[in-house]
């Protein structure tokens, strides 16, 4: 009977480790919940509303998710660098948790920052955007002080107009 | 007595210890978790380029399904021929999965820009439907590449000269198809399919 129970004792140690494991692997918000934030589109911020914010009383970091080397070239002012490529979940959860203010994500383009920017509100860290870079990077590293005038989602707007053309014949 | 309860444990303990350290990459309901999905990012061969996208549009391949992840407005507009609309708000919908999850067929995401299809494409890989890409720069791209490029140079080498042509035909297909109204569109496509078989014809 001792022994039964010895076993039972275990198997249930196991069960809770086994149980308590998923917590940093898993994802916290599935990805109906995240359809709803990106439904909100609160999560892209422009340059014009993120020099806003920083005059505001809200605090605001600006994070880069390229490579040292290229961080090291030239980034944005105040900036730091998380080279996301090199690091690990345990290294991510870290580096937000080291961080008061609300994090702006940028990269390379928009939409690879949005990717990250899904990962980890899926991983469960909140208070963090996304910068719209968009058209290119380089351009606005060089001309951020006079950059004022960039909108939302500029990357979705269509640059084109399509005519039908009715004098096709089939 | 003693020396039975202590292997029974040791080896509870040990095989706790081997189901922690196995690098699993997915949940049980086939769905990626963190480390998948950090894996899966980091991956090359997730973009094609509107190029790429155009030949397999011209030549009507098969192993891809061009997803239009624009809402329902801008994709009766105009959309790439062959390609079906699933706006992003919708694309968790299991009615879709029968499209997005077959292994023999790879969705290609595309949007006016990159942002939306690469929200789609983070959905979709999370969810476990792998072989999921996406179009880079979407129709703006599109536009740029396909319907508005013209060759400059003298002369026209014979790798140019293919991309042309199959630049060309889509322009002319996408031109054609976007100007028909849609209940048209069908008969189209049926006549296109027996033209290409007159013209690649055999011996006899």
């Amino acid at each position: 009977m001792k022994k039964y129970l010895f076993l039972i004792l275990t198997v249930l140690i196991v069960v809770l480790i086994i149980l308590a494991l998923p917590g940093s692997k898993s994802f916290r918000l599935s990805g109906e919940m995240i359809l709803e934030q990106i439904g909100q589109n609160t999560h892209i911020i422009s340059v014009q509303k993120f020099k806003e914010l920083k005059i505001g009383v809200q605090e605001v970091q600006l994070v880069d998710l390229r490579g040292t080397d290229e961080f090291n070239t030239g980034h944005l002012p105040e900036a730091i660098n998380m080279p996301v490529e090199s690091l690990s979940i345990a290294d991510i959860h870290r580096f937000f948790k080291g961080q008061d203010a609300d994090c702006v994500l940028y990269s390379d383009a928009t939409y690879l920052a949005n990717k990250h920017w899904v990962l980890f509100r899926q991983m469960g860290i909140e208070n963090i955007f996304v910068l719209e870079t968009w058209p290119a990077l380089d351009s606005l590293i060089i001309n951020w002080d006079s950059e004022n005038s960039r909108r939302i989602m500029v990357d979705e707007d269509p640059a084109f107009t399509f005519q039908p053309n009715s004098a096709l014949t089939f | 007595m003693s020396s039975i309860r202590f292997q029974v444990s040791a080896v509870l303990v040990l095989l706790a210890g081997v189901i922690i350290l196995l690098p699993d990459a997915r949940q049980s309901s086939g769905e990626l978790n963190v480390p998948g999905m950090l894996e899966a990012m980091n991956e090359s061969g997730q973009y094609l380029s509107v190029d790429q996208v155009a030949r397999m549009v011209v030549y009507e391949d098969t192993s891809i399904l061009v997803v239009d992840v624009r809402d329902q407005d801008a994709y009766r507009a105009v959309h790439i021929p062959g390609a079906i609309n699933i706006p992003v708000s919708d694309i968790l919908n299991p009615d879709w999965s029968g499209y997005l999850n077959d292994p023999e067929i790879h969705p290609v995401f595309y949007s006016n820009g990159n942002t939306l299809a690469g929200e789609a494409w983070m959905l979709c890989i999370q969810k476990g439907y792998s072989g999921s890409l996406i179009m880079t720069g979407g129709m703006n791209e599109w536009y740029r590449v396909v319907m508005e490029s013209t060759f400059t140079g003298g002369r026209i080498s014979a790798a140019d000269n293919a991309t042309f042509e199959v630049r060309y035909r889509a322009r002319d297909f996408f031109n054609r198809m976007n100007s028909m109204p849609d209940s048209m569109k069908t008969a189209f496509l049926e006549v296109k399919r027996k033209k290409e078989e007159e013209l690649v014809g055999g011996c006899e």
